[in-house]
């Protein structure tokens, strides 16, 4: 696989990571726009016109922030055992990039699901945290990510850092479920799923859209991020590339 | 400190993860955008400088 040049795309997608540079170089930017306009107007929404809880409050405009962080970073991590499945499995090329570039942002939504919890869960539960099964599920999802990317970048060979990590994210797979069901398995303290795929959301109309417009501004933003990441990302090995081409004899 | 009678109870909660959230984004998006620019620049750096050399007269030394 070549760096030094761009081959003509054709035919179906393949994967290649020259491919890649090709077909996202029209789509980074514009999807960070509209992303970013879908979650001005979410959270514009979301903080100034959706209303108050009659239980919680205005603390429940937190919301809007904690659900789109839990989503992305289910979501983010459901991504990084794929592409760990591929990297093992088929060795494709781009896997290992995607993986490499997901981890962070992954960890950082993440992080922010804790934090922003934990701002809700003070005045609310009337303390920052308890060791109830879904925080706990969701702390241990942090440490998968930091795992990941410790393990990711630990090796002197990447390819040797990228199995190591994609069997870290495979075996870390199992979080997800317990993420998901702890809230049905256990007597919690966090409050059970307001939205699920099979039933109508238990949330007034009024807070689902602005939910909803926010999560979709979090998951484009998030998947421009991550374009803009990988493309980043490729173009610096293929500097390296060439200029290794240039000082070898 | 007592709260104005005009903020709404918990208002900092709220503020504060707006806040932060808003806060990551912005070094998030900026820093990823900063970092492909320089990507693009170098590679451009690096293509120019092959062309150049690529382009020397003959029985010229490369640095």
């Amino acid at each position: 696989m070549s760096f030094s040049t761009y081959p003509a795309p054709s035919g179906r997608w393949t994967g290649s990571p020259a491919r890649f540079l090709h077909v996202t170089r029209p789509m980074a930017l514009p999807c960070l726009l509209v992303g970013l306009a879908v979650l001005a107007a979410g959270l514009i929404w979301g903080l100034g016109f959706a209303p108050a809880d009659w239980q919680q409050g205005e603390t429940v405009r937190i919301m809007y922030l904690h659900v789109p962080m839990a989503w992305l970073a289910s979501a983010g991590y459901v991504l990084l055992a794929a592409c760990g499945l591929l990297s093992l499995v088929w060795r494709h090329p781009l896997a290992g990039i995607v993986a490499l570039e997901a981890g962070p942002l992954g960890a950082t939504a993440a992080a922010l699901c804790l934090i922003t919890g934990s701002l809700w869960g003070k005045p609310g539960w009337g303390t920052w945290w308890v060791w109830d099964a879904r925080l706990t599920s969701m702390l241990v999802l942090f440490f998968l990510y930091l795992g990941h990317i410790l393990t990711i970048r630990a090796f002197d060979d990447p390819v040797r850092g990228q199995r190591a990590a994609a069997l870290l994210a495979l075996a870390g797979v199992v979080d997800l479920p317990i993420i998901k069901f702890s809230v049905q398995w256990w007597n919690t303290l966090h409050q059970p799923d307001s939205i699920t795929l099979t039933g109508a959301p238990t949330m007034a109309m009024s807070m689902f859209w602005p939910l909803l417009v926010c999560t979709a501004g979090f998951t484009l933003t998030g998947t421009a991020l991550l374009l803009i990441r990988c493309r980043a990302a490729l173009l610096e090995r293929r500097t390296q590339a060439l200029a290794l081409r240039d000082i070898s004899p | 400190m007592t709260a104005p009678a005009f903020w709404p109870p918990h208002w900092g909660f709220v503020l504060a993860s707006y806040g932060l959230v808003i806060v990551i984004l912005a070094v998030t998006v900026s820093s990823s955008l900063l970092r492909l620019r320089r990507a693009k620049r170098r590679l451009a750096l690096m293509r120019r400088l092959q062309q150049k050399t690529a382009n020397l007269p003959a029985g010229q030394e490369r640095d």
